[in-house]
């Protein structure tokens, strides 16, 4: 294991913990696009660069867009 | 059951658990290695039978054709599922004003998050295109090319509003383009079968390695993967932005 790719895994390992810990889904959801983007970067150093791709598009875009979406409807419904 | 056996129990279970783990970590191949045959005979086949570059790809929409058929209808039926439920439930919450969650009114947009929401969009429409039509060369393909180019649908929405999105992107036009594309990729199946060779075989020529016009039925299967793909996840996110829409009553002026 090369030096770049021991020093992504730590890094995932020690965002991933992060997300975990933090409790409010509206901090987490941020920090959880943060995950995607050490995940691209995981992948792109373990030489798969096309699934890095599409753990950009999906982890960094499409799941914190439909999360937010979500997190609009339920605050909506504790408001009524 | 205390909760101190439950917890003895549920030590005694993690050790057992963590031992297992370790011992089947202990004999793992060393970090990288590849010890199966089949990469290594398509990494050597597939530039030569396909004359292809990128053998992921011709192992995706050549020789294992069938199961990425199957792949791309479980997007199909994703997609298809969540509409579904979505508009069930709005349609049994219509009265309910909904919240605009600063995805539309104007006051929240600044000049920084519209230019950079549109630069945003020039981006990720070249480069996800770029990317969705160039699988047979590049990494990449329909289904990540696809991916990347619907996050424009995403951005518009940030940088424009909701209103735009919905004339950019009405349902009426990307469900049947997202039909066309899951149709497509049987298209092309039943038309080889006619051309005479098995189901998805390809029977076109393949060109010259290297060439964009090449490597035979992959491009034009990859293509209609990436209209699927794209078509799939706009609509997914319309569909979300629905939900976060300002219910707008009757004679009332809909904020900018």
């Amino acid at each position: 294991m090369g030096f770049v790719q021991g020093v992504a895994l730590v890094l995932v390992a020690a965002v991933a913990t992060v997300v975990v810990l933090v409790r409010d889904p509206k901090r987490q959801i941020f920090l959880y696009m943060m995950y995607g983007l050490v995940m691209t970067i995981v992948l792109a150093v373990l030489q798969a660069p096309d699934v890095a791709l599409s753990e950009l598009a999906v982890g960094s875009v499409a799941i914190p867009f439909a999360v937010l979406a979500t997190l609009v409807r339920i605050e909506h419904g504790r408001q009524k | 059951m205390s909760p101190r056996a439950r917890a003895l129990v549920t030590a005694a279970g993690g050790l057992a658990l963590l031992a297992v783990i370790l011992a089947g970590f202990a004999k793992l191949p060393d970090f990288g290695v590849y010890l199966g045959p089949y990469g290594t005979l398509v990494d050597a086949l597939a530039p030569i039978q396909r004359k292809i570059q990128n053998a992921i790809t011709a192992v995706n929409f050549d020789y294992r054709g069938l199961d990425t058929m199957g792949e791309e209808y479980i997007l199909f039926a994703a997609v298809a599922g969540l509409t579904l439920v979505l508009r069930k439930d709005r349609a049994e919450t219509t009265d309910d004003p909904l919240p605009s969650a600063g995805l539309r009114g104007s006051a929240v947009r600044s000049d920084a998050v519209r230019a950079f929401g549109l630069l945003g969009v020039a981006v990720t429409l070249s480069f996800g295109i770029y990317m969705a039509i160039h699988p047979h060369l590049t990494p990449g393909g329909g289904f990540q090319g696809g991916t990347i180019t619907a996050g424009f649908a995403a951005l518009a929405l940030v940088a424009l509003g909701y209103r735009p999105l919905k004339k950019i992107a009405p349902h009426n036009r990307t469900e049947p383009i997202e039909a066309v594309g899951a149709m497509g990729y049987v298209a092309v199946g039943l038309a080889t079968l006619a051309a005479g060779g098995a189901f998805l075989a390809n029977t076109l020529p393949l060109g010259g390695s290297g060439e964009f016009f090449s490597t035979g039925t992959i491009p034009v299967i990859n293509a209609c993967v990436a209209v699927e793909v794209i078509a799939g996840f706009v609509l997914v996110f319309s569909e979300f932005a629905d939900e976060t829409r300002r219910e707008v009553r009757d004679g009332e002026e809909s904020p900018p």
